[in-house]
């Protein structure tokens, strides 16, 4: 399969009174055509960086993408000029963000927000994108989608919101789709209906996914390869069922282990000790050394590469050294 | 068993909508609407149920912040609203909250000193000296060592999971019977989420503190409560043991809410569909008539437009409102 995306050694910093903070600071991963491809990690490892590097929206000054590479079937993004951005943009890769209320318009009918990305991108006329737009609040499974039309954001739920977010992202059948933490601000009811949305979306559609997600248990759900991220690293990458069953590094044996289940009660619920380290002047070696309960003299200086211990699965960690 | 230390019976909360000035219907929110539960010593009450439900206008019901239209709270065998001023402070004293977002609970100008020290001033308690001793005990019992480095520091200085450990040793300042913890960890990270959860358990065998636990979070039920109250629409619709209730869910809601919970597994997971879980919570505007879960239940009867299900008890105190089960 060819690759839709691939973002390499991408390395994002934030230039602050304080010092560089090296939000982003060499990842690399790619994502195939039709596929959705998970992006974990707790706050403030730089995940939601990454998803805004490939937007190309990091706020500069302070932010500045110093290194790297983001390419779209084939083109450096990061070498686009502010017009052919306009062009990608919404069109070619489209994102949905965590918190359904400030991205959409408060003082504008669900309509005409999607109408204008209709016009906008796919040049429209006002008629056409109106009957469209209908659709595409059909394909979402919007309930009431006559109202919801004619509605603003304050008039309809949270699930709602998200549905016309997703219709307006997938309005230009981007080959792109960037999910954004799309249903930590959800219930729980809602949040299955709105993944199970965007899974069957993406298959009836065509569209790849990238999944940015503190939360294992949704990743789980959807996306077929996972990459965990760690102080702006990537620590683990790989087959989500293997990464799952199996998982290298120690933190994400960690982060696995101390999911909650339904399935009996645990008497002390796992934890990782410590703290993120900070990302201004970050340790020299492995970024995990302190937190690490299987840390080795290596890991205090050298930063670890990729290993592969097994197929389809690549871990950073000195342990794997040997395979 | 030990009598309860809190009684709730046919609690009310409505609000009022006027839609305009002169407008004689007046459109009701009714955001609790006729809730009954006991909370023991030294248990875990879990409340589960999705925005909207009440759950929350439960706990500020209880710790007297917002006033009932209907029903009693009894606190150890007295009536909450006919106490007097210095009784509901003593009430108050024993009853403590820990909030959702420990970004916004605290006084971002006030020192953690500052912070631990206000409770023991509004209650009065000993002289200065005395007071610090205590705030520096108690952030020991929270894991904030070593307790000096913390007081002087503010609260942008410390980590989400800290501060949040800043809020408990609020909570248990006062040595209270009864903390209402809301939402406590659902802002923090999964690997804090879990510091947190087993520092509430250490803090409750130490102290034999009640919690009443609110939550959206089905697997956070599992790890910390011993009983649970599932609310939906101002009403509770089954109540139980957190084992009778999860692993023998009677209520096709709560049977739509652990569906729903996400598991970490990508086997089991691609293999379950969840096309079962359907609709969104109606407003809590004007409620319908019958049972509030009919619009979203797939074994609707006519009898359940019609009627009312009341919580009625099922089997060893697993209690549940559905005219399937009753």
């Amino acid at each position: 399969m060819a690759h839709v995306l691939e973002v390499k050694d991408l390395k994002t910093h934030f230039f602050t009174s304080k010092g560089v903070l090296k939000a982003v600071d060499g990842v690399s991963f790619d994502i195939k055509e039709k596929e959705a491809v998970g992006l974990v990690g707790e706050s403030g490892c730089g995940k939601s960086t990454v998803a805004f590097s490939i937007m190309r929206l990091i706020p500069n000054p302070p932010g500045k993408i110093v290194d790297g590479a983001i390419l779209l079937h084939g083109k450096d993004i990061l070498k686009c000029s502010d017009k052919e951005l306009h062009q990608i943009r919404g069109k070619e890769i489209s994102m949905i963000f965590q918190d359904p209320m400030t991205f959409l318009n408060p003082v504008m009918r669900i309509e005409n927000q999607i109408v204008e990305v209709l016009k906008l991108h796919q040049g429209m006329n006002n008629k056409d994108a109106k009957i469209r737009c209908l659709e595409l609040l059909k394909l979402v499974r919007m309930p009431d989608p006559e109202r919801v039309l004619k509605a603003y954001p304050h008039q309809i739920s949270g699930g709602m919101k998200q549905r016309s977010l997703i219709a307006m992202s997938l309005a230009c059948n981007p080959s792109v789709l960037i999910a954004d933490e799309p249903t930590t601000a959800l219930d729980t009811t809602i949040q299955v209906q709105i993944l199970n949305l965007i899974d069957d979306l993406k298959r009836a559609l065509g569209t790849s996914l990238l999944l940015v997600s503190h939360d294992l248990g949704i990743v789980a759900e959807i996306c077929d390869r996972i990459n965990v991220m760690y102080a702006g690293k990537n620590v683990e990458k790989g087959n989500v069922e293997k990464v799952y069953s199996n998982p290298l590094h120690p933190y994400t044996r960690g982060l696995i282990d101390s999911i909650l289940t339904l399935n009996a009660k645990v008497d002390r619920i796992p934890t990782i000790d410590g703290v993120v380290p900070s990302l201004i002047n970050p340790p020299k070696g492995c970024k995990f050394y302190d937190r690490c309960s299987s840390s080795m003299d290596v890991c205090k200086s050298n930063e670890p590469p990729f290993f592969q211990p097994e197929s389809e699965h690549e871990v950073a960690c000195w342990l794997y050294e040997a395979t | 068993m030990d009598s309860p230390i809190i009684k709730v019976r046919g609690l009310k909360k409505y609000y009022p909508l006027r839609s305009s000035l002169f407008s004689k219907n007046i459109d009701v929110v009714k955001a609790v609407d006729g809730v009954d539960f006991d909370v023991f010593p030294k248990e875990t009450l879990a409340l589960v149920g999705e925005s909207g439900c009440g759950k929350t206008t439960v706990a500020k019901t209880i710790l007297g912040l917002v006033t009932p239209s209907e029903g009693s709270i009894q606190f150890l065998g007295k009536d909450f609203s006919k106490l007097t001023k210095e009784g509901q402070k003593h009430v108050q004293k024993n009853m403590q909250i820990v909030f959702q977002n420990p970004y916004a609970s605290l006084n971002p100008r006030q020192t953690i000193g500052q912070i631990l020290y206000v409770p023991f001033k509004v209650h009065k308690f000993g002289t200065n000296t005395e007071i610090k001793q205590r705030v520096i005990e108690i952030l020991e019992h929270v894991g904030l060592s070593p307790a000096e480095q913390y007081l002087t520091k503010h609260p942008h200085e410390l980590s989400g999971g800290q501060r949040q450990r800043v809020g408990v040793a609020r909570a248990i300042a006062l040595n209270p019977k009864v903390i209402i913890c809301d939402e406590p960890v659902s802002a923090l990270d999964m690997s804090v989420r879990g510091q947190i959860l087993n520092l509430l358990n250490d803090i409750q065998s130490k102290f034999g503190i009640a919690y009443i636990f609110i939550t959206h979070d089905l697997s956070v039920v599992r790890t910390i409560a011993s009983r649970v109250l599932v609310m939906y629409l101002g009403k509770i619709v089954e109540a139980g043991s957190v084992e009778d209730v999860i692993e023998k869910p009677l209520h096709k809601y709560t049977q739509m809410l652990i569906a729903a919970t996400p598991r970490p597994d990508p086997k089991l997971a691609k293999e379950t569909t969840r096309s079962a879980i359907t609709g969104d919570v109606p407003s809590s505007v004007n409620p319908q008539s019958g049972c509030r879960f009919r619009t979203r239940c797939s074994m609707v009867m006519k009898i359940c437009s019609e009627i009312e299900p009341l919580l009625t008890e099922n089997q060893n105190d697993h209690k549940v409102a559905c005219h399937l089960c009753n």
